[in-house]
């Protein structure tokens, strides 16, 4: 459904935001409608936006395009700014029918129906400011939401935080409010559990050992740049971008391993993402194959593939954020294209699999019908060579050791892998001969 | 756990696992997941003596109790008694493909709903060496225990005709492959078209096995019980006391293993 607002021409439309039908921010001459609120059955596929007053109180609102994509309620901004709107959209004829219905029925205000799904960019109506109130008092917007007993005590901070703190109950809940929002900072990560430590807890560390977790992240930053996957752009008006994290690791020799990690859970399907898929080879292929190997004699070699995951290239736009304690100087606002596939994509393993499997066509090989994760190439004496992959895991045997090898020097050359001979691991399961 | 008692049996014997009436704790399901998890693994990979413990086990994952997990931890117990036995592929058989089916008949009282499912297991041996292994729980009851072996029968030649894709590429095409059963009634309805009483009711994509008896891709023989290496997957004993008088036994002992 689209709704027209006469004075800037500019049309909304959204499929999924609900709204709470009470007040009309903008027009004064509608202001504050009769006590008996309108509600309106929800209808779910009707939703209006309008515009309204640039609120001083409302929450920071990005510069954003003003044509948006139906149905996509992250997309879905309310404008704060209306003055910054393009000048060059489509201008609709005033007799629009949203633009009747405007004019008869009586205007609705943009209240997002859940508090707790209020987004950057909303526009919240001049009823709604003690909201914003409370926001900027309180240190940590998300713990004022996860009060654990809304029913009293939340009114209270409703009203004022002042009011709160004195009250016996608003106390403990300040408190709580305030331990919520400042974690303590006193116990040291743990150091067996290097895998669980984020960027705070690195912070934590004494100087000489932040520094070395420092160089560990500008290793990672610089490998990532030397394999080209991102430049530095800014992001269209209208896209998101995604966000990332560190990921630290104490290697067995003691090395300190950081890598750079989207969070691909903030990926929208169908706009960041389209297919998923994981190569891997079954349990009992590799089983049968091993078998067939130890029947025929056949040699069995083992290829690790490094950073995998990092070779496969994006069919899609995608920008993410700047890692966290390395953005750009005088360049902040400005975000990361990714050019290739980089660890926590939904699409990585998929990139991945794609470029694996153009690269071993071009070698000869073919994946089986029968497993995606075998791939065979077939000589014209009738020897073939096998390869077994599971995503960056690869076995390769066939009767000619010659051709294995040459197989295997052709691989290599393609991408860099850590050679592991003759095969003593697969995917954890040791092999002794 | 690494140096613990050697438990002689997966699951305890005796022991039938029901559902947990309450809601689980946490952290209790989180540390039951992890281990389900691990020993999932083990099972795909090279623990085929696992198979029916772990996915009776796996189905509390998502509501587990102090129960579950204790039983899980005798699991570990029962692997730390097995740690000399492997997998052995050493090639000095030349026997080809075979494939062993069977199947409980409605012993399954862990599900909530319909306590009386039934469970099916099949495995299949490659010169004498386990390649693949299955224990489920069949998705429809049994009626009889023909049927419940019937259902086995022909999940069993769905993978048998995977197999001879997969050799079709690599090798010269097989030309059937023998799946043994312990179950007349099923082997008989299989071989024989024809519709009784006791299995008019079957959904029509369980007649699959007759389909392909037809075809001559498979070919279904008898053998007793207790040569029947599919029979501990559908048991909670250990495999070793299931299957006595077996001629080759889908783990070896290392030490005993001569190069």
């Amino acid at each position: 459904m689209m709704f027209m607002h006469a004075p800037n021409n500019v049309i909304f439309t959204s499929a999924t935001a609900l709204f709470n039908e009470r007040l009309f921010p903008k027009c004064a001459k509608y202001k504050v409608p009769p006590v008996t609120q309108i509600q309106e059955p929800e209808e779910p596929e009707i939703s209006i936006e309008t515009e309204s007053v640039p609120d001083e109180d409302a929450p920071f609102a990005p510069p954003h395009d003003s044509i948006i994509p139906q149905g996509d309620e992250e997309r879905l901004h309310d404008d704060a700014e209306p003055q910054c709107l393009p000048q060059s959209l489509p201008q609709q004829p005033q007799h629009a029918p949203g633009g009747a219905q405007h004019g008869n029925e009586p205007p609705r205000c943009s209240e997002r129906e859940r508090k707790g799904t209020r987004k950057d960019g909303n526009v919240y109506p001049p009823g709604t400011s003690t909201d914003t109130n409370r926001h900027r008092k309180l240190p940590d917007a998300n713990s004022a939401t996860s009060i654990p007993n809304s029913g009293q005590s939340s009114n209270t901070v409703e009203g004022d935080p002042g009011h709160a703190k004195s009250a016996m109950e608003g106390g403990a809940l300040w408190e709580y409010l305030l331990s919520k929002a400042i974690p303590h900072h006193d116990e040291l990560p743990d150091p067996m559990n290097v895998q669980d430590w984020t960027t705070k807890d690195i912070g934590k560390l004494s100087a000489e050992d932040q520094q070395a977790w420092r160089k560990a992240q500008f290793e990672e930053l610089e490998s990532l740049k030397k394999c080209n996957i991102y430049k530095l752009a800014d992001l269209p008006p209208g896209r998101k971008a995604i966000k990332n994290c560190w990921v630290f690791d104490l290697k067995s020799d003691g090395q300190k391993k950081a890598r750079l990690v989207t969070k691909g859970f903030s990926q929208i399907e169908g706009l960041d993402f389209d297919e998923i898929f994981s190569l891997v080879v079954q349990f009992e292929s590799v089983c049968t194959i091993l078998v067939l190997a130890v029947l025929k004699k056949w040699k069995i070699e083992g290829l690790d593939v490094k950073s995998a995951f990092l070779y496969g290239t994006l069919d899609e736009e995608l920008y993410m954020e700047q890692p966290q304690g390395f953005k750009v100087p005088g360049n902040e606002h400005k975000v990361l294209h990714l050019k290739k596939a980089i660890y926590g994509l939904k699409q990585a393993a998929c990139a991945w699999w794609h470029e694996l499997d153009r690269s071993l066509k071009a070698l000869n090989f073919s994946c089986l019908y029968a497993d995606a994760g075998i791939f065979v190439a077939k000589h014209t004496d009738g020897t073939m060579v096998i390869i077994l992959a599971y995503v960056d895991d690869i076995i390769l045997t066939g009767p000619n050791a010659a051709q294995v090898a040459s197989k295997k020097k052709l691989f290599m050359d393609k991408w860099e892998c850590r050679d592991l001979g003759e095969c003593r691991e697969f995917l954890h399961m040791r092999i002794e001969y | 756990m690494a140096d613990a008692k050697a438990a002689q049996t997966p699951l305890p014997t005796g022991y039938k696992p029901e559902p947990f009436d309450g809601t689980a704790m946490a952290a209790l399901q989180s540390q039951y997941q992890l281990v389900i998890g691990s020993l999932l693994y083990l099972m795909l990979g090279t623990c085929p003596d696992l198979a029916f413990a772990v996915t009776q086990m796996a189905k509390f994952a998502h509501n587990p109790s102090e129960e579950h997990l204790l039983k899980t931890r005798h699991i570990l117990c029962y692997l730390a008694g097995m740690r000399k036995y492997t997998l052995v592929y050493d090639g000095r058989s030349d026997a080809g493909l075979y494939a062993y089916c069977d199947s409980s008949y409605g012993d399954d009282r862990s599900d909530a709903d319909c306590r009386c499912r039934s469970m099916q297991g099949y495995y299949f041996s490659l010169a004498n060496a386990s390649v693949k292994w299955h224990s489920k729980m069949q998705t429809l009851i049994s009626t009889s225990s023909t049927m419940a072996e019937y259902i086995a029968l022909s999940d069993c030649a769905r993978d048998c005709a995977w197999y001879k894709i997969l050799f079709g590429k690599l090798r010269k095409p097989m030309p059937y492959v023998p799946i043994y059963g312990d179950s007349h009634g099923a082997i008989f309805n299989a071989q024989n078209p024809i519709t009784q009483k006791g299995i008019k009711h079957i959904e029509i994509r369980y007649h699959y096995i007759r389909e392909q008896i037809k075809k001559g891709e498979v070919k279904v023989f008898a053998v007793p019980t207790m040569e029947n290496v599919a029979n501990m997957f559908t048991k909670k004993t250990a495999w070793y006391r299931v299957l006595p008088s077996i001629t080759h036994s889908p783990l070896v002992p290392t030490d005993k293993y001569v190069h």
